[in-house]
């Protein structure tokens, strides 16, 4: 960041490619979420649970297009807002109720759901960091 | 507002579609697979078991989850899944299994008549039932 406040043309580039990042964090989540229901997740009794993941992969793959091709605020609020889901029912399923009658303890699976975590937090706090200070370096990049 | 997609923006864009493109048809085929084998039925203990009894782990749940054995008995619990399973008393008992990575075992001797419960320490949902009786 430059005396003046506009970014530096090393941090506009790095700026520009941010959005890569988030949609190949999403990706990663994504894949993870999409390989869990194949190795099991999709037998959970409550098939509903099996069926989020699923959803949640779809989810992830279109958004992290959406994300691509569409330099809009709404893609970036619409990946924030998948991953800040993700990481809630994460967290629910850490309680006794758990998700859909289904609950799990720590970082089970291993190393999946570390994996998941750290991208969909990483996912997060890079979106924020766009909306709230790179968005400016974004539009004027643009032609 | 237009974007010149880059290379490697691109090979980014087909794997998100690749991903939902995948999904959806899984998706589909598991609404394929929503037939009647879930039709609420339960498997009801009937005659105690006795000697070496086994209990899968898989898909999530304990088969069978509730069994009737004669005191002495030993039940084996085996995972068949992919995922990490343990086997543990719920409330004071004496199951307190590792956790099971897929096809581990862990094998239990009931010597005293009773109800045990117990419980997957990882999956808590996961739940079942030894019935220990006298011979």
């Amino acid at each position: 960041m430059t005396a003046s406040g506009t970014l530096s043309p090393n941090s506009a580039y790095a700026v520009g490619h941010l959005r890569t990042v988030i949609a190949v964090l999403l990706l990663i989540s994504g894949g993870i979420h999409l390989r869990l229901y194949h190795d099991g997740y999709r037998d959970v009794p409550d098939i509903r649970l099996g069926r989020s993941f699923l959803l949640d992969a779809i989810a992830a793959g279109l958004l992290a297009v959406a994300v691509m091709v569409w330099r809009n605020r709404l893609t970036l609020l619409a990946a924030a807002a998948l991953s800040v889901g993700s990481l809630a029912a994460f967290a629910l399923s850490r309680t006794d109720q758990g998700i859909f009658g289904f609950s799990e303890s720590g970082l089970q699976p291993s190393p999946e759901a570390t994996v998941a975590l750290i991208a969909e937090m990483a996912a997060l706090a890079v979106i924020v960091w766009l909306l709230v200070r790179g968005e400016r370096m974004m539009l004027a990049e643009s032609p | 507002m237009r974007h010149r997609l880059r290379p490697l923006e691109i090979a980014v864009v087909i794997c998100g579609l690749g991903l939902a493109l995948v999904g959806l048809v899984s998706l589909g085929a598991g609404r394929d697979q929503l037939t009647a084998s879930d039709d609420g039925s339960t498997t009801s203990p009937s005659q105690p078991s006795s000697g070496q009894v086994s209990v899968a782990i898989v898909d999530f749940a304990f088969a069978p989850a509730d069994l009737s054995v004669t005191a002495g008995s030993t039940i084996t619990w085996t995972n068949d899944d992919a995922f990490a399973h343990s086997v543990v008393s719920d409330g004071d008992g004496p199951l307190v299994s590792d956790d099971l990575t897929e096809g581990r075992s862990y094998e239990h001797t009931f010597d005293q008549p009773g109800t045990y419960a117990y419980i997957c320490g990882i999956h808590n949902s996961m739940t079942g039932t030894v019935t220990v009786v006298t011979p």
